[in-house]
């Protein structure tokens, strides 16, 4: 039963977030958040424009983002 | 997530998971795409193995997006109609989204529970066996080397892919190990046949770099097919070097009901690949359940017997909700016991050649 929640508890999350994939402890993850807190745009900042695709592979400009409020999370398969 | 999306969505929030380089090669037998097209077939893959409504977005080859945003491999951006950062984080983390969106946008009636959700989620493919062929054991200090598929000499697919990759010792020193790993792609339902030839390679050392062995051939095997990288592991010395090294390989791709024979090549270059991602470690103690619970007493500051969230490093913070499965504000041993169980049966660990 526990597991079954556990699992039921991953399923809306992305697979880089499951739990065989747990940032490590130490360093790596450390530095993760260090070059994100020094590098990354910060509060307040325009969000970058970057000329990316959508999921069909069509063009995306991040700029068309302006209009609503957004969530944007980084993930990938693994 | 997902429930943050069924709550915020009706309030005209728009989501999108944004997919850029893999952060672990190799995991779930996924390996990374080489061209946009595969990658649109891992976006698929994504919707289908979590049954997610959130829709995605997909970097460039050269994932310019990821590098703008500071490279971290599960960030979170919260962007308010102007354009402008609201908030952010290096970790996603769901409980603080929420309450950042409940701030910005206001609280919703009725939180969305997991509970509510119907997901349908399925598992990542599986073509044919795997633990079959015995897998290297290599450091985790390994570092992926920018290698480059030359697309012009071949009109298939790479169904086979190369992962090259150097020890501390080559990339510091110029001198050391040199890791050659053949992957089959699960996008292309592809297996190793080994009634046919097995894979073999050759590696081009530019002038002034030495490469031993040039060549290689992977195992004989007895079970007709399986799934497992064949990997090999090199001497090298890059010396005065500056060109990349060309490394051909030759090998048959099968499905069930075709088998072709393939030549295809690489470049790859002598420098790290900073979108290589992280390899899984062939130390099981390495990776995050197992050394959760391994560390767990560590962590318990107040020898309470459990983990409250703020006894776990940052990193692992915003997984909480995730790992505390009965929802009591705390992790215990058992939960992460079932963790790490469910890590183990994944697949066998790997075995030192």
């Amino acid at each position: 039963m526990r597991q079954a929640l556990l699992l039921l508890a991953a399923a809306p999350l992305m697979l880089a977030q499951r739990m065989d994939v747990l940032p490590q402890l130490g360093s790596a993850g450390d530095n993760v958040v260090r070059q994100f807190e020094s590098a990354a745009p910060a509060v307040g900042a325009s969000f970058p424009g970057v000329s990316i695709f959508d999921e069909t592979g069509k063009p995306f400009h991040t700029s068309t983002l302006k209009g609503r409020w957004t969530v944007l999370v980084s993930g990938c398969l693994t | 997530m997902e429930t943050i999306l069924r709550d915020y969505s009706p309030k005209g929030v728009q989501f999108f998971y944004l997919y850029k380089a893999l952060a672990h090669p190799d995991l779930h037998g996924y390996i990374t795409p080489v061209t946009l097209d595969e990658r649109m077939k891992h976006i698929r893959e994504a919707k289908r193995t979590l049954g997610s409504q959130i829709p995605w977005l997909c970097d460039t080859m050269s994932n310019e997006l990821k590098h703008t945003l500071a490279d971290a491999p599960n960030s979170e951006f919260l962007i308010n109609p102007e354009g402008k950062v609201v908030a952010r984080r290096a970790w996603s983390d769901p409980d603080a989204l929420r309450k950042d969106l409940e701030e910005h946008i206001g609280r919703v009636d009725r939180v969305t529970q997991v509970s509510d959700l119907n997901m349908k989620t399925a598992e990542p493919p599986k073509h044919a066996p795997t633990g079959i062929v015995p897998r290297l054991a290599l450091s985790e200090r390994y570092r992926q080397l920018r290698a480059e598929p030359q697309f012009s000499k071949t009109k298939n697919p790479f169904y086979v892919k190369l992962r090259a990759e150097a020890d501390p010792a080559l990339l510091r020193e110029g001198k050391g190990k040199l890791y050659l790993g053949f992957y089959l792609d699960p996008i292309y339902g592809v297996h190793w046949n080994n009634e046919a030839a097995p894979v073999t390679f050759e590696v081009f050392a530019p002038e002034g770099a030495t490469v031993t062995p040039l060549k290689g051939r992977g195992p004989k095997v007895e079970q007709p097919a399986d799934a497992d990288p064949r990997e090999f592991l090199l001497d090298a010395a890059r010396g005065t070097a500056t060109a990349p090294m060309r490394i051909s390989f030759r090998y048959y791709a099968c499905t069930d009901t075709w088998c072709i024979p393939l030549t295809q090549e690489y470049l790859v270059h002598w420098d790290a690949d900073r979108d290589g991602g992280a390899r899984q470690s062939g130390n099981p103690a390495a990776n995050g359940p197992m050394r959760l619970l391994s560390q767990y007493d560590a962590f318990d500051a107040n020898r309470d017997g459990k983990l409250s969230k703020e006894e776990l490093p940052v990193p692992m913070q915003q997984r909480f909700s995730m790992m505390d499965a009965n929802s009591d504000g705390f992790v215990d041993r058992a939960e992460v016991e079932v963790m790490v169980e469910r890590m183990r049966n994944q697949g066998p660990p790997r075995k030192k050649r």
